[in-house]
């Protein structure tokens, strides 16, 4: 008995030297990325709504090639997160976008995917429409031109939906409508995507075809990508980086780090991460 | 000119309703001011607005009542300021606040028909208010076609340019921010064309 909680006190002990190496050794591979790659820094983040604080002092560097999960309770501030990155929520702080070369260009072109809509589903509204209300200024009623089917059915191909792009809005499956979105946040090809619960509610397949997908644009294009996710064994399968936010970062690194960390257990429970992880041991 | 439309309608419509002026005036409104709403009602349905032009009208009490009792000021002209402020309001109100929308718009809606109905009757000349409150086709003026007619234009013209920012609105407020649509301005500039035809239509058509 007393064998075992002794031998369970030094397992602990050895993992929390292992996290705090880690941890370390990740900020330093961190900053090395952001001279090779492009990243955009978020700097000092703070949301207040009224008297509600809605979080602060989120400090994250996203790189490009990486996917950098954002994880954390209901209310803990991550939709506002980015809806604050997107300039629709006031907040303090900064946002600085630096290429690979390390030269500052300003603000990033950023893609984003919503959680759900909330849009009348018998409306008329087609595929087509929507990307071309998105992409041009004349109004969608007007005409169409020849030009811009093609390069709707371009996009479409890109998350294999060329086949939806006649289809109503309202009459498109939760998964379709989010690959539909996907592509929509795809054009122009952004420096910053943003996916916020883009999958909750979509049925294993289409889960897995999005995430491929992501995972493929992860790979391929040179851009870096948030995802908001309450599906922890997605991110650990998919995520380079973690952030755990609950009204600030509690902590950072890789789904490794993050998922055997003290506090994520305390926040998501106690087995959440060591399930993760040995089911991801036994995967490889 | 408008003796000229006057005899191109008589030769179109040879009916015996049509001998008078001001049949062919409210003829004539009737053709300008159906395509307009017919236009901004899409919109303001997919926009989830219906409610608010409703109580657009009825707000406009206030703005009525107001410019009544004020005297010199012409009541449509303080109809249009009352209806544009009461609008904008409504729409700021509505961005920062995570209340429903119907709840702000009931608020704002039965106050102004409280406080307009309270300065309406007070001294019990409830009648002079009446032509508002029913609205009259066959007054409309020569002139008021005409400036109905450059308001259709400015609609058409507002129609082009806003349709596609409103539609991704429609779709998803943050979405229309990610793709560089000022969703707060677009918004306010809506509701205010909305409060601007609904104010001058209120004498033609009632509240």
């Amino acid at each position: 008995m007393y064998a075992k909680i002794a031998k369970s006190r030094l397992r602990n002990k050895e993992r929390l030297l292992f996290v705090r190496n880690k941890v370390s050794h990740h900020t330093a591979l961190n900053d090395a990325d952001c001279s090779k790659l492009c990243c955009t820094k978020i700097e000092d983040f703070a949301v207040r709504i009224g008297q509600t604080e809605i979080f602060k002092n989120v400090n994250i560097h996203v790189h490009c090639g990486q996917l950098t999960a954002v994880i954390g309770p209901n209310g803990a501030g991550k939709s506002t997160l980015l809806r604050a990155i997107l300039g629709e929520v006031a907040h303090t702080g900064s946002l600085h976008y630096v290429d690979a070369k390390g030269a500052h260009t300003g603000s990033p072109i950023i893609g984003y995917v919503p959680q759900h809509l909330r849009f009348d589903t018998s409306s008329p509204t087609s595929v087509l429409d929507i990307f071309m209300a998105c992409l041009t200024d004349k109004p969608v009623w007007l005409c169409r031109p020849g030009k811009i089917r093609e390069l709707v059915i371009k996009d479409l191909q890109r998350v294999k939906a060329e086949h939806l792009i006649d289809r109503r809005l309202g009459a498109l499956s939760g998964g379709e409508l989010q690959r539909v979105l996907l592509a929509l946040a795809l054009q122009p090809l952004p420096d910053l995507l943003l996916l916020d619960e883009p999958v909750s509610g979509v049925d294993q397949n289409g889960l897995e075809l999005f995430y491929n997908i992501v995972a493929d644009l992860r790979a391929k294009e040179d851009m870096a990508i948030i995802l908001i996710s309450h599906d922890l064994d997605l991110v650990a399968k998919y995520a380079d980086h973690v952030v755990l936010l609950n009204k600030e970062v509690v902590c950072s690194g890789t789904p490794q780090d993050v998922f055997t960390d003290e506090r994520t257990k305390k926040i998501f429970g106690m087995f959440v991460g060591e399930n993760v992880f040995t089911g991801r041991a036994l995967d490889k | 000119m408008m003796e000229t439309i006057y005899g191109v309608l008589s030769l179109l419509l040879p009916f015996s309703w049509m001998d008078h002026i001001f049949m062919k005036n409210a003829f004539l409104a009737v053709l300008l001011v159906t395509p307009l709403f017919g236009l901004l009602s899409t919109m303001v349905v997919s926009n989830r607005m219906a409610f608010f032009s409703d109580s657009l009208g009825h707000g406009s009490f206030t703005g009525l009542a107001i410019g009544v009792l004020l005297g010199g000021v012409q009541p449509l002209l303080s109809l249009i300021v009352f209806s544009v402020v009461f609008s904008l309001f409504i729409t700021y109100i509505k961005s920062k606040s995570s209340t429903s929308t119907d709840t702000i718009i009931g608020v704002f809606s039965s106050t102004a028909i409280a406080v307009g109905l309270m300065m309406m009757s007070y001294g019990g000349g409830f009648n002079k208010f009446s032509a508002y409150l029913i609205g009259d086709l066959l007054s409309i003026a020569p002139e008021e076609i005409g400036a109905l007619a450059i308001v259709f234009l400015l609609v058409l013209f507002v129609w082009g340019w806003i349709f596609n920012r409103l539609l991704i609105i429609s779709i998803n407020p943050t979405l229309a921010a990610s793709r560089g649509v000022k969703t707060m301005w677009i918004e306010m500039f809506f509701a205010a064309v909305l409060a601007v035809i609904v104010a001058i239509s209120i004498q033609w058509v009632g509240l």
